[in-house]
């Protein structure tokens, strides 16, 4: 059991295949999914599933849907940034999360993954807030990054 | 060449019994303005990151500023 931090491979499929639309405000609706440290989340993860996800007070299955803050570029590189995400009043214990995509291909209800991220271990809240800050939208440090 | 498809690392902030304290608000805020390189070495590290904690320091006083303001707004409500 473990969670690896990693691009899902299926995601680059779909990518090339244009299936993936991280357009701000009219793209594909993305959320965010906790997860126990039972849980086997990596590149080859294809889905979102509830298997070992977090359960707890605060804490609704399926996660946070995620506000896009859309494409960017610099130099050669192509990046996506989302605004943070918080569980507020939440008693929940989580060891990574999964990114997936709720509209894929302007489907509806799909569960397509996009990027599994490790915590690095396991990260609780106990009737508090739960906030997940994603990094700073550049070239080196933005969450997705096509190089 | 190849293209390469990296993912970024997440900060994950918690908190117990309330919410996050303007302590932790601004740690998360310090880190979206300032990034300081893992490969970043010597002085120039050292003066990164005491420049990191001083707009940490600055961003926790107008949070706590605010908290207060807010507060007392509510109070003359009442």
């Amino acid at each position: 059991m473990a969670i690896t931090t990693a691009m899902c491979t299926s995601f680059k499929g779909e990518l090339l295949q244009g299936l993936h639309d991280f357009t701000s405000s009219t793209g594909d609706t993305f959320k965010i999914a906790l997860f126990d440290d039972q849980a086997t989340l990596g590149a080859s993860t294809t889905d979102y599933s509830t298997s070992d996800e977090v359960i707890g007070s605060g804490y609704t299955a399926g996660g946070n849907t995620l506000t896009n803050n859309g494409v960017s570029t610099s130099g050669t590189t192509a990046f996506v940034d989302f605004a943070d995400s918080t569980w507020s009043t939440a008693t929940i214990t989580a060891r990574g999360a999964l990114i997936y995509n709720t509209t894929t291909g302007s489907g509806s209800g799909t569960t397509d993954a996009v990027c599994v991220l490790d915590f690095g271990g396991n990260k609780t809240s106990t009737a508090g807030d739960f906030v997940i800050q994603f990094p700073t939208a550049n070239a080196a440090n933005a969450i997705i990054r096509i190089a | 060449m190849f293209t390469k498809f990296e993912v970024g690392k997440v900060n994950v902030m918690a908190s117990s019994n309330g919410p996050l304290t303007p302590e932790q608000w601004a740690k998360l805020a310090a880190d979206k303005i300032m990034y300081v390189g893992d490969k970043t070495e010597g002085p120039i590290r050292d003066q990164a990151i005491a420049f990191k904690k001083n707009i940490e320091k600055v961003v926790e006083y107008y949070i706590k500023q605010a908290v207060q303001s807010h507060e007392k707004h509510l109070l003359t409500r009442r």
